[in-house]
Protein backbone atom coordinates (compact mmCIF):
# COMPACT_ATOMS: atom_id res chain seq x y z
CA UNK A 1 0.00 0.00 0.00
CA UNK A 2 1.52 3.27 -1.05
CA UNK A 3 0.66 6.52 -2.66
CA UNK A 4 1.91 7.14 -6.15
CA UNK A 5 0.92 6.76 -9.75
CA UNK A 6 -2.14 4.65 -10.57
CA UNK A 7 -1.11 1.42 -12.20
CA UNK A 8 -3.23 -1.13 -14.05
CA UNK A 9 -3.17 -3.29 -10.91
CA UNK A 10 -4.74 -0.57 -8.77
CA UNK A 11 -8.42 -0.79 -8.08
CA UNK A 12 -8.86 2.18 -5.73
CA UNK A 13 -6.77 5.24 -5.14
CA UNK A 14 -7.35 8.05 -2.61
CA UNK A 15 -5.34 11.26 -2.93
CA UNK A 16 -5.51 13.74 -0.03
CA UNK A 17 -9.12 12.91 0.57
CA UNK A 18 -11.08 14.78 3.20
CA UNK A 19 -14.61 14.24 4.43
CA UNK A 20 -16.72 16.64 6.40
CA UNK A 21 -20.31 16.18 7.60
CA UNK A 22 -22.14 19.48 7.33
CA UNK A 23 -20.20 22.43 8.68
CA UNK A 24 -18.31 20.49 11.35
CA UNK A 25 -14.66 19.57 11.48
CA UNK A 26 -13.26 17.03 9.06
CA UNK A 27 -14.05 13.44 9.95
CA UNK A 28 -11.36 12.24 7.56
CA UNK A 29 -8.31 14.30 6.63
CA UNK A 30 -5.57 13.87 4.07
CA UNK A 31 -6.30 10.23 3.36
CA UNK A 32 -4.05 8.83 0.65
CA UNK A 33 -3.68 5.16 -0.22
CA UNK A 34 -3.94 2.71 -3.06
CA UNK A 35 -5.66 -0.67 -3.08
CA UNK A 36 -4.31 -3.18 -5.55
CA UNK A 37 -6.41 -5.71 -7.41
CA UNK A 38 -6.55 -8.97 -5.45
CA UNK A 39 -5.31 -7.42 -2.22
CA UNK A 40 -6.65 -8.20 1.26
CA UNK A 41 -6.79 -5.24 3.60
CA UNK A 42 -7.80 -4.73 7.18
CA UNK A 43 -8.91 -1.32 8.34
CA UNK A 44 -8.22 -0.89 12.02
CA UNK A 45 -8.57 1.89 14.52
CA UNK A 46 -10.42 2.87 17.67
CA UNK A 47 -14.10 3.74 17.71
CA UNK A 48 -14.67 7.18 16.23
CA UNK A 49 -11.46 7.05 14.20
CA UNK A 50 -13.43 7.28 10.95
CA UNK A 51 -13.40 3.66 9.78
CA UNK A 52 -17.08 3.59 8.81
CA UNK A 53 -16.77 6.95 7.04
CA UNK A 54 -13.82 5.66 5.05
CA UNK A 55 -15.74 2.51 4.15
CA UNK A 56 -18.72 4.65 3.06
CA UNK A 57 -16.40 6.44 0.66
CA UNK A 58 -15.21 3.06 -0.58
CA UNK A 59 -18.67 1.66 -1.21
CA UNK A 60 -19.88 4.98 -2.67
CA UNK A 61 -22.45 5.83 -0.02
CA UNK A 62 -20.66 9.18 0.37
CA UNK A 63 -18.50 11.40 -1.78
CA UNK A 64 -15.46 13.19 -0.36
CA UNK A 65 -15.59 16.91 0.33
CA UNK A 66 -12.05 17.30 -1.01
CA UNK A 67 -9.34 15.29 -2.65
CA UNK A 68 -9.49 12.77 -5.46
CA UNK A 69 -10.94 9.26 -5.39
CA UNK A 70 -10.13 7.09 -8.37
CA UNK A 71 -11.92 3.76 -8.61
CA UNK A 72 -11.75 1.25 -11.45
CA UNK A 73 -9.79 3.87 -13.36
CA UNK A 74 -12.35 6.69 -13.10
CA UNK A 75 -12.45 9.83 -11.00
CA UNK A 76 -15.46 9.37 -8.76
CA UNK A 77 -15.53 12.91 -7.41
CA UNK A 78 -16.64 14.34 -10.73
CA UNK A 79 -18.57 11.28 -11.90
CA UNK A 80 -22.25 12.09 -12.63
CA UNK A 81 -24.60 10.67 -10.03
CA UNK A 82 -26.48 8.58 -12.57
CA UNK A 83 -23.31 6.58 -13.27
CA UNK A 84 -22.78 5.57 -9.63
CA UNK A 85 -25.09 2.49 -9.77
CA UNK A 86 -22.84 0.93 -12.40
CA UNK A 87 -19.87 1.32 -10.06
CA UNK A 88 -21.79 0.12 -7.03
CA UNK A 89 -22.57 -3.11 -8.88
CA UNK A 90 -18.84 -3.78 -8.95
CA UNK A 91 -18.62 -3.46 -5.17
CA UNK A 92 -19.99 -5.87 -2.55
CA UNK A 93 -20.78 -4.60 0.95
CA UNK A 94 -21.20 -6.52 4.21
CA UNK A 95 -22.40 -4.81 7.39
CA UNK A 96 -22.14 -5.71 11.05
CA UNK A 97 -25.94 -5.56 11.30
CA UNK A 98 -26.40 -7.61 8.08
CA UNK A 99 -29.01 -5.24 6.56
CA UNK A 100 -31.01 -8.04 5.03
CA UNK A 101 -34.53 -7.34 3.81
CA UNK A 102 -36.63 -8.96 6.53
CA UNK A 103 -39.66 -9.96 4.45
CA UNK A 104 -37.61 -11.60 1.72
CA UNK A 105 -36.29 -15.16 1.86
CA UNK A 106 -32.56 -15.87 1.94
CA UNK A 107 -32.80 -16.71 -1.77
CA UNK A 108 -34.50 -13.42 -2.66
CA UNK A 109 -32.06 -11.43 -0.53
CA UNK A 110 -29.11 -13.00 -2.31
CA UNK A 111 -30.78 -12.65 -5.70
CA UNK A 112 -31.41 -8.91 -5.22
CA UNK A 113 -28.21 -7.59 -6.85
CA UNK A 114 -28.72 -9.89 -9.83
CA UNK A 115 -32.34 -8.83 -10.28
CA UNK A 116 -31.34 -5.18 -10.10
CA UNK A 117 -28.65 -5.85 -12.70
CA UNK A 118 -31.32 -7.29 -14.98
CA UNK A 119 -30.60 -11.01 -14.77
CA UNK A 120 -33.57 -13.02 -16.01
CA UNK A 121 -35.56 -14.98 -13.41
CA UNK A 122 -34.72 -18.30 -15.07
CA UNK A 123 -31.01 -17.55 -14.70
CA UNK A 124 -31.12 -16.76 -10.99
CA UNK A 125 -31.40 -20.22 -9.45
CA UNK A 126 -27.92 -21.44 -10.40
CA UNK A 127 -25.76 -18.54 -9.15
CA UNK A 128 -27.89 -17.85 -6.08
CA UNK A 129 -28.06 -21.55 -5.15
CA UNK A 130 -24.33 -21.88 -5.68
CA UNK A 131 -23.64 -18.88 -3.48
CA UNK A 132 -25.90 -20.15 -0.70
CA UNK A 133 -24.20 -23.55 -0.90
CA UNK A 134 -20.86 -21.78 -0.68
CA UNK A 135 -21.81 -20.09 2.57
CA UNK A 136 -23.32 -23.36 3.86
CA UNK A 137 -26.98 -22.34 3.66
CA UNK A 138 -28.15 -24.32 0.65
CA UNK A 139 -30.79 -26.01 2.78
CA UNK A 140 -32.15 -22.75 4.14
CA UNK A 141 -32.66 -20.73 0.99
CA UNK A 142 -36.36 -20.26 1.64
CA UNK A 143 -35.92 -19.15 5.26
CA UNK A 144 -36.58 -15.57 6.19
CA UNK A 145 -33.84 -13.66 8.03
CA UNK A 146 -35.78 -13.62 11.32
CA UNK A 147 -35.62 -17.42 11.46
CA UNK A 148 -31.84 -17.48 10.93
CA UNK A 149 -29.13 -17.14 13.57
CA UNK A 150 -26.78 -14.14 13.56
CA UNK A 151 -24.04 -16.14 11.86
CA UNK A 152 -26.45 -17.47 9.25
CA UNK A 153 -27.76 -13.98 8.54
CA UNK A 154 -24.21 -12.71 8.10
CA UNK A 155 -23.50 -15.53 5.67
CA UNK A 156 -26.59 -14.60 3.67
CA UNK A 157 -25.35 -11.01 3.67
CA UNK A 158 -21.94 -12.18 2.41
CA UNK A 159 -23.61 -14.28 -0.30
CA UNK A 160 -25.61 -11.21 -1.37
CA UNK A 161 -22.45 -9.11 -1.42
CA UNK A 162 -20.52 -11.50 -3.64
CA UNK A 163 -23.20 -13.08 -5.84
CA UNK A 164 -22.57 -10.58 -8.63
CA UNK A 165 -18.83 -11.35 -8.46
CA UNK A 166 -17.72 -7.88 -7.31
CA UNK A 167 -14.21 -6.65 -7.92
CA UNK A 168 -14.11 -5.08 -4.47
CA UNK A 169 -15.65 -6.39 -1.25
CA UNK A 170 -16.03 -3.98 1.67
CA UNK A 171 -16.99 -5.33 5.08
CA UNK A 172 -17.76 -3.15 8.09
CA UNK A 173 -17.16 -5.11 11.31
CA UNK A 174 -18.61 -8.25 9.71
CA UNK A 175 -17.78 -10.42 12.73
CA UNK A 176 -19.04 -8.01 15.35
CA UNK A 177 -22.33 -9.85 15.92
CA UNK A 178 -21.19 -13.46 15.65
CA UNK A 179 -19.34 -15.84 17.96
CA UNK A 180 -15.55 -16.37 17.50
CA UNK A 181 -15.97 -19.68 15.73
CA UNK A 182 -18.36 -18.17 13.22
CA UNK A 183 -16.05 -15.16 12.83
CA UNK A 184 -13.28 -17.49 11.68
CA UNK A 185 -15.65 -19.19 9.23
CA UNK A 186 -16.70 -15.84 7.80
CA UNK A 187 -13.09 -14.80 7.43
CA UNK A 188 -12.41 -18.02 5.55
CA UNK A 189 -15.21 -17.05 3.14
CA UNK A 190 -13.56 -13.67 2.56
CA UNK A 191 -10.24 -15.39 1.95
CA UNK A 192 -11.84 -17.77 -0.52
CA UNK A 193 -13.33 -14.87 -2.39
CA UNK A 194 -10.00 -13.04 -2.31
CA UNK A 195 -8.30 -16.08 -3.84
CA UNK A 196 -10.71 -15.76 -6.77
CA UNK A 197 -9.37 -12.26 -7.41
CA UNK A 198 -11.68 -9.96 -5.44
CA UNK A 199 -10.02 -7.20 -3.46
CA UNK A 200 -11.23 -7.31 0.15
CA UNK A 201 -11.33 -4.54 2.74
CA UNK A 202 -12.45 -5.53 6.23
CA UNK A 203 -12.87 -3.03 9.06
CA UNK A 204 -12.41 -4.72 12.40
CA UNK A 205 -11.20 -4.25 15.96
CA UNK A 206 -10.22 -7.89 16.22
CA UNK A 207 -6.42 -8.23 16.15
CA UNK A 208 -6.74 -11.99 16.54
CA UNK A 209 -8.74 -12.07 13.32
CA UNK A 210 -6.18 -9.95 11.47
CA UNK A 211 -3.44 -12.35 12.39
CA UNK A 212 -5.32 -15.23 10.82
CA UNK A 213 -4.89 -13.84 7.31
CA UNK A 214 -1.31 -14.20 6.19
CA UNK A 215 -0.20 -11.47 3.87
CA UNK A 216 -3.09 -9.14 4.58
CA UNK A 217 -2.23 -5.48 4.81
CA UNK A 218 -3.50 -3.13 7.46
CA UNK A 219 -4.57 0.46 7.36
CA UNK A 220 -4.76 2.04 10.78
CA UNK A 221 -6.96 5.07 11.27
CA UNK A 222 -6.61 7.44 14.20
CA UNK A 223 -8.58 10.64 14.58
CA UNK A 224 -9.55 10.64 10.92
CA UNK A 225 -6.06 10.19 9.55
CA UNK A 226 -4.16 7.17 8.35
CA UNK A 227 -1.68 6.62 11.16
CA UNK A 228 0.84 4.57 9.26
CA UNK A 229 -0.06 4.52 5.60
CA UNK A 230 3.02 2.61 4.57
CA UNK A 231 4.45 1.14 7.75
CA UNK A 232 1.66 -1.38 8.16
CA UNK A 233 2.52 -3.16 4.95
CA UNK A 234 3.60 -6.51 6.19
CA UNK A 235 3.38 -8.61 3.07
CA UNK A 236 2.72 -7.48 -0.46
CA UNK A 237 -0.44 -9.25 -1.74
CA UNK A 238 1.39 -10.86 -4.64
CA UNK A 239 3.64 -12.76 -2.27
CA UNK A 240 0.96 -13.92 0.13
CA UNK A 241 0.90 -17.47 -1.05
CA UNK A 242 4.52 -17.78 -2.03
CA UNK A 243 6.48 -16.30 0.82
CA UNK A 244 6.50 -17.61 4.34
CA UNK A 245 5.46 -15.09 6.97
CA UNK B 1 -25.28 -11.09 -16.00
CA UNK B 2 -27.14 -9.04 -18.53
CA UNK B 3 -27.19 -5.29 -18.87
CA UNK B 4 -29.04 -2.55 -17.14
CA UNK B 5 -32.67 -3.06 -16.18
CA UNK B 6 -35.16 -0.39 -15.19
CA UNK B 7 -37.54 -2.76 -13.49
CA UNK B 8 -36.93 -5.05 -10.55
CA UNK B 9 -39.18 -8.09 -11.10
CA UNK B 10 -41.98 -8.15 -8.56
CA UNK B 11 -41.12 -11.64 -7.31
CA UNK B 12 -41.55 -10.40 -3.79
CA UNK B 13 -42.80 -6.99 -2.70
CA UNK B 14 -39.53 -5.30 -1.87
CA UNK B 15 -41.14 -2.51 0.09
CA UNK B 16 -43.31 -4.93 2.03
CA UNK B 17 -47.00 -5.58 1.73
CA UNK B 18 -48.11 -2.66 3.84
CA UNK B 19 -50.03 0.15 2.28
CA UNK B 20 -48.32 3.46 1.61
CA UNK B 21 -50.48 5.23 4.12
CA UNK B 22 -53.53 3.95 5.92
CA UNK B 23 -55.71 6.98 5.22
CA UNK B 24 -54.60 7.77 1.70
CA UNK B 25 -57.11 5.62 -0.24
CA UNK B 26 -59.96 7.18 1.75
CA UNK B 27 -58.75 10.73 1.14
CA UNK B 28 -58.31 9.97 -2.57
CA UNK B 29 -61.80 8.41 -2.62
CA UNK B 30 -63.39 11.52 -1.11
CA UNK B 31 -61.51 13.83 -3.46
CA UNK B 32 -62.37 11.73 -6.50
CA UNK B 33 -66.05 11.66 -5.56
CA UNK B 34 -66.17 15.41 -4.98
CA UNK B 35 -64.23 16.09 -8.19
CA UNK B 36 -66.67 13.94 -10.19
CA UNK B 37 -69.68 15.70 -8.65
CA UNK B 38 -68.13 19.10 -9.29
CA UNK B 39 -67.34 18.09 -12.87
CA UNK B 40 -70.93 16.91 -13.32
CA UNK B 41 -72.23 20.24 -12.01
CA UNK B 42 -69.90 22.11 -14.36
CA UNK B 43 -70.94 20.03 -17.35
CA UNK B 44 -74.65 20.52 -16.64
CA UNK B 45 -74.68 24.17 -15.58
CA UNK B 46 -72.36 25.71 -18.17
CA UNK B 47 -74.20 24.40 -21.27
CA UNK B 48 -77.53 25.09 -19.57
CA UNK B 49 -76.48 28.69 -19.02
CA UNK B 50 -75.36 28.94 -22.64
CA UNK B 51 -78.66 27.48 -23.83
CA UNK B 52 -80.59 29.87 -21.61
CA UNK B 53 -78.60 32.82 -22.93
CA UNK B 54 -79.39 31.70 -26.48
CA UNK B 55 -83.05 31.43 -25.68
CA UNK B 56 -83.36 34.87 -24.13
CA UNK B 57 -81.18 36.66 -26.64
CA UNK B 58 -83.25 38.72 -29.10
CA UNK B 59 -86.49 38.16 -27.29
CA UNK B 60 -88.70 40.67 -25.47
CA UNK B 61 -92.14 40.76 -23.97
CA UNK B 62 -94.44 43.72 -24.49
CA UNK B 63 -96.74 44.37 -21.58
CA UNK B 64 -99.95 46.39 -22.06
CA UNK B 65 -101.55 47.43 -18.79
CA UNK B 66 -105.03 48.61 -19.71
CA UNK B 67 -108.07 47.98 -17.44
CA UNK B 68 -110.51 48.21 -20.30
CA UNK B 69 -110.50 44.85 -22.05
CA UNK B 70 -111.78 46.24 -25.35
CA UNK B 71 -109.11 48.95 -25.49
CA UNK B 72 -106.48 46.41 -24.44
CA UNK B 73 -107.47 44.04 -27.25
CA UNK B 74 -107.39 46.94 -29.72
CA UNK B 75 -103.92 47.90 -28.48
CA UNK B 76 -102.73 44.32 -29.00
CA UNK B 77 -104.08 44.29 -32.55
CA UNK B 78 -102.51 47.67 -33.25
CA UNK B 79 -99.13 46.57 -31.98
CA UNK B 80 -99.26 43.29 -33.93
CA UNK B 81 -99.98 45.21 -37.09
CA UNK B 82 -97.31 47.78 -36.38
CA UNK B 83 -94.62 45.24 -35.50
CA UNK B 84 -95.36 43.13 -38.57
CA UNK B 85 -94.08 46.05 -40.63
CA UNK B 86 -90.80 46.37 -38.75
CA UNK B 87 -87.95 44.68 -40.70
CA UNK B 88 -85.96 43.59 -37.64
CA UNK B 89 -88.91 41.75 -36.06
CA UNK B 90 -88.77 38.01 -36.72
CA UNK B 91 -91.87 36.82 -34.90
CA UNK B 92 -94.75 38.24 -32.89
CA UNK B 93 -96.90 36.11 -30.62
CA UNK B 94 -99.57 37.51 -28.32
CA UNK B 95 -100.38 35.45 -25.27
CA UNK B 96 -104.07 34.45 -25.22
CA UNK B 97 -105.99 35.91 -22.29
CA UNK B 98 -106.82 32.39 -21.01
CA UNK B 99 -103.14 31.56 -20.85
CA UNK B 100 -102.38 34.80 -19.01
CA UNK B 101 -105.12 33.93 -16.55
CA UNK B 102 -103.65 30.45 -16.03
CA UNK B 103 -100.25 32.02 -15.34
CA UNK B 104 -101.84 34.36 -12.79
CA UNK B 105 -103.67 31.48 -11.08
CA UNK B 106 -100.40 30.22 -9.68
CA UNK B 107 -100.05 33.40 -7.67
CA UNK B 108 -103.60 34.69 -7.25
CA UNK B 109 -105.63 31.48 -7.07
CA UNK B 110 -108.50 30.13 -9.20
CA UNK B 111 -111.76 31.86 -10.07
CA UNK B 112 -110.19 35.11 -11.05
CA UNK B 113 -112.23 37.21 -13.52
CA UNK B 114 -111.05 40.07 -15.73
CA UNK B 115 -113.52 42.37 -14.03
CA UNK B 116 -112.08 41.63 -10.55
CA UNK B 117 -108.49 42.19 -11.58
CA UNK B 118 -107.65 43.20 -15.15
CA UNK B 119 -104.59 41.29 -16.30
CA UNK B 120 -102.07 42.88 -18.68
CA UNK B 121 -101.87 41.71 -22.26
CA UNK B 122 -98.54 40.09 -23.14
CA UNK B 123 -96.92 39.96 -26.58
CA UNK B 124 -93.69 37.98 -27.18
CA UNK B 125 -91.47 39.47 -29.86
CA UNK B 126 -88.37 37.92 -31.46
CA UNK B 127 -85.94 40.32 -33.11
CA UNK B 128 -82.99 39.56 -35.37
CA UNK B 129 -80.35 40.93 -32.98
CA UNK B 130 -80.34 41.37 -29.25
CA UNK B 131 -78.23 44.52 -29.18
CA UNK B 132 -79.29 47.70 -27.43
CA UNK B 133 -79.95 49.58 -30.69
CA UNK B 134 -82.49 47.00 -31.90
CA UNK B 135 -84.21 46.97 -28.53
CA UNK B 136 -84.33 50.78 -28.61
CA UNK B 137 -85.90 50.71 -32.08
CA UNK B 138 -88.44 48.18 -30.85
CA UNK B 139 -89.26 50.37 -27.84
CA UNK B 140 -89.72 53.43 -30.05
CA UNK B 141 -91.99 51.56 -32.45
CA UNK B 142 -94.12 50.20 -29.58
CA UNK B 143 -94.45 53.58 -27.91
CA UNK B 144 -95.44 55.21 -31.21
CA UNK B 145 -98.45 52.88 -31.42
CA UNK B 146 -99.36 52.35 -27.74
CA UNK B 147 -97.55 54.87 -25.49
CA UNK B 148 -98.46 53.09 -22.23
CA UNK B 149 -97.06 49.72 -23.40
CA UNK B 150 -93.83 48.56 -21.78
CA UNK B 151 -91.06 46.60 -23.54
CA UNK B 152 -89.21 44.08 -21.27
CA UNK B 153 -86.16 42.46 -22.89
CA UNK B 154 -85.82 38.88 -21.57
CA UNK B 155 -82.11 39.42 -21.09
CA UNK B 156 -82.97 42.06 -18.50
CA UNK B 157 -84.39 39.60 -15.98
CA UNK B 158 -83.11 36.18 -17.13
CA UNK B 159 -79.60 37.40 -18.03
CA UNK B 160 -78.33 37.52 -14.43
CA UNK B 161 -79.68 34.00 -13.85
CA UNK B 162 -77.86 32.71 -16.92
CA UNK B 163 -74.67 34.48 -15.89
CA UNK B 164 -74.93 33.10 -12.37
CA UNK B 165 -75.46 29.57 -13.73
CA UNK B 166 -72.46 30.00 -15.98
CA UNK B 167 -70.32 31.32 -13.12
CA UNK B 168 -71.35 28.45 -10.86
CA UNK B 169 -70.49 26.03 -13.65
CA UNK B 170 -67.02 27.49 -14.07
CA UNK B 171 -66.50 27.55 -10.30
CA UNK B 172 -67.48 23.87 -10.19
CA UNK B 173 -64.97 23.12 -12.95
CA UNK B 174 -62.27 24.98 -11.01
CA UNK B 175 -63.18 23.04 -7.85
CA UNK B 176 -62.87 19.78 -9.80
CA UNK B 177 -59.43 20.82 -11.05
CA UNK B 178 -58.35 21.84 -7.55
CA UNK B 179 -59.56 18.55 -6.07
CA UNK B 180 -57.60 16.61 -8.68
CA UNK B 181 -54.54 18.70 -7.81
CA UNK B 182 -55.14 18.04 -4.11
CA UNK B 183 -55.15 14.31 -4.83
CA UNK B 184 -51.70 14.75 -6.34
CA UNK B 185 -50.54 16.68 -3.27
CA UNK B 186 -51.87 13.93 -0.98
CA UNK B 187 -50.01 11.32 -3.03
CA UNK B 188 -46.80 13.36 -2.82
CA UNK B 189 -47.11 13.76 0.96
CA UNK B 190 -47.76 10.05 1.39
CA UNK B 191 -44.86 9.07 -0.81
CA UNK B 192 -42.54 11.45 1.05
CA UNK B 193 -43.54 9.83 4.34
CA UNK B 194 -42.97 6.41 2.79
CA UNK B 195 -39.55 7.50 1.50
CA UNK B 196 -38.60 8.56 4.99
CA UNK B 197 -39.88 5.33 6.53
CA UNK B 198 -38.20 3.19 3.87
CA UNK B 199 -34.85 4.98 3.93
CA UNK B 200 -32.92 1.91 5.15
CA UNK B 201 -34.43 -0.11 2.30
CA UNK B 202 -33.50 2.59 -0.21
CA UNK B 203 -29.92 2.55 1.09
CA UNK B 204 -29.73 -1.22 0.59
CA UNK B 205 -31.13 -0.95 -2.92
CA UNK B 206 -28.68 1.79 -3.82
CA UNK B 207 -25.77 -0.17 -2.35
CA UNK B 208 -26.52 -3.17 -4.54
CA UNK B 209 -26.62 -0.93 -7.60
CA UNK B 210 -30.27 0.09 -8.01
CA UNK B 211 -30.84 3.22 -10.05
CA UNK B 212 -33.15 6.00 -8.91
CA UNK B 213 -35.61 5.00 -11.63
CA UNK B 214 -35.75 1.44 -10.29
CA UNK B 215 -36.33 2.63 -6.73
CA UNK B 216 -38.91 5.17 -7.90
CA UNK B 217 -40.87 2.44 -9.67
CA UNK B 218 -41.12 0.46 -6.45
CA UNK B 219 -42.73 3.44 -4.76
CA UNK B 220 -44.93 4.08 -7.76
CA UNK B 221 -46.37 0.60 -7.41
CA UNK B 222 -47.38 1.43 -3.85
CA UNK B 223 -48.85 4.77 -4.91
CA UNK B 224 -50.69 3.18 -7.82
CA UNK B 225 -52.25 0.55 -5.59
CA UNK B 226 -53.52 3.04 -3.02
CA UNK B 227 -54.58 5.71 -5.51
CA UNK B 228 -56.42 3.25 -7.72
CA UNK B 229 -58.26 1.79 -4.75
CA UNK B 230 -59.27 5.28 -3.64
CA UNK B 231 -60.23 6.48 -7.12
CA UNK B 232 -62.44 3.44 -7.79
CA UNK B 233 -64.11 3.77 -4.40
CA UNK B 234 -64.69 7.48 -4.97
CA UNK B 235 -66.08 6.88 -8.47
CA UNK B 236 -68.59 4.34 -7.18
CA UNK B 237 -69.64 6.73 -4.41
CA UNK B 238 -70.01 9.63 -6.86
CA UNK B 239 -72.10 7.58 -9.30
CA UNK B 240 -74.38 6.35 -6.49
CA UNK B 241 -74.77 9.87 -5.12
CA UNK B 242 -75.46 11.29 -8.59
CA UNK B 243 -78.14 8.68 -9.28
CA UNK B 244 -79.75 9.47 -5.94
CA UNK B 245 -79.77 13.22 -6.69
CA UNK B 246 -81.12 12.66 -10.20
CA UNK B 247 -83.88 10.45 -8.83
CA UNK B 248 -84.77 12.96 -6.11
CA UNK B 249 -84.85 15.99 -8.45
CA UNK B 250 -85.59 14.32 -11.76
CA UNK B 251 -87.73 17.14 -13.15
CA UNK B 252 -85.18 19.87 -12.59
CA UNK B 253 -82.19 17.75 -13.59
CA UNK B 254 -83.93 16.59 -16.76
CA UNK B 255 -84.53 20.22 -17.73
CA UNK B 256 -80.92 21.19 -17.05
CA UNK B 257 -79.52 18.07 -18.69
CA UNK B 258 -81.23 18.94 -21.97
CA UNK B 259 -78.54 21.51 -22.61
CA UNK B 260 -75.68 19.27 -21.44
CA UNK B 261 -73.50 17.27 -23.78
CA UNK B 262 -75.13 13.88 -23.18
CA UNK B 263 -72.68 11.02 -23.67
CA UNK B 264 -69.72 13.38 -24.00
CA UNK B 265 -70.46 14.77 -20.53
CA UNK B 266 -70.67 11.27 -19.07
CA UNK B 267 -67.32 10.43 -20.64
CA UNK B 268 -65.77 13.59 -19.17
CA UNK B 269 -67.09 12.71 -15.72
CA UNK B 270 -65.82 9.14 -15.99
CA UNK B 271 -62.41 10.49 -17.02
CA UNK B 272 -61.98 12.06 -13.58
CA UNK B 273 -60.81 8.87 -11.76
CA UNK B 274 -58.17 7.99 -14.40
CA UNK B 275 -57.09 11.64 -14.33
CA UNK B 276 -56.74 11.51 -10.53
CA UNK B 277 -54.64 8.34 -10.84
CA UNK B 278 -52.46 9.77 -13.61
CA UNK B 279 -51.86 13.11 -11.91
CA UNK B 280 -51.16 11.51 -8.51
CA UNK B 281 -48.72 9.01 -10.02
CA UNK B 282 -46.92 11.62 -12.07
CA UNK B 283 -46.58 13.95 -9.09
CA UNK B 284 -45.39 11.15 -6.80
CA UNK B 285 -42.87 9.99 -9.41
CA UNK B 286 -41.41 13.48 -9.68
CA UNK B 287 -41.32 13.74 -5.86
CA UNK B 288 -39.52 10.39 -5.52
CA UNK B 289 -36.98 11.11 -8.23
CA UNK B 290 -36.26 14.54 -6.71
CA UNK B 291 -35.91 13.11 -3.20
CA UNK B 292 -33.63 10.32 -4.41
CA UNK B 293 -31.57 12.86 -6.32
CA UNK B 294 -30.77 14.59 -3.03
CA UNK B 295 -29.16 11.42 -1.65
CA UNK B 296 -25.39 10.94 -2.00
Amino acid sequence: MASGRTSSGDIVRFDNVGLRYGAGTETLSDISFTLTRGGFYFLAGPSGAGKTSLLKLLYLALRPTRGVVTMFGEDLVTLPRNRLPGFRRRIGVVFQDFRLIPHLSAFDNVALPLRIAGVAERDLAAPVGEMLEWVGLGERMHARPVTLSGGEQQRVAIARAVVARPELLVADEPTGNVDPEMAVRLLQLFEGLNRMGTSVVVATHDLHLMNRVPGAQMMRLAKGRLADPTGALRYPPASRYTAAP
Amino acid sequence: MTGHSNLIPPVAPLLGTRRLSGGMPWVIAIMTALAMLAMAAALVLTPAATALSGQIAGRATIQIVQPDALVRRADVAELRRLLAEEPYVVAVRSLPEEETARLAERWLGEGLSQSDLPLPALIDVDVVRSDDATMARLGAAVRSGVPEARVIPHAEWLGPVARMMSAIGWIAAAIAAMLISCAAVVAVLAVRAALSAQRPMIDILHLVGATDVQVARLFQRLVARDVMAGAILGAVAAVCLSLLVVWQTRGLVAGLAEGAGGLASVVWILLVPPLVIAVAMLASRIAVIRALGELP
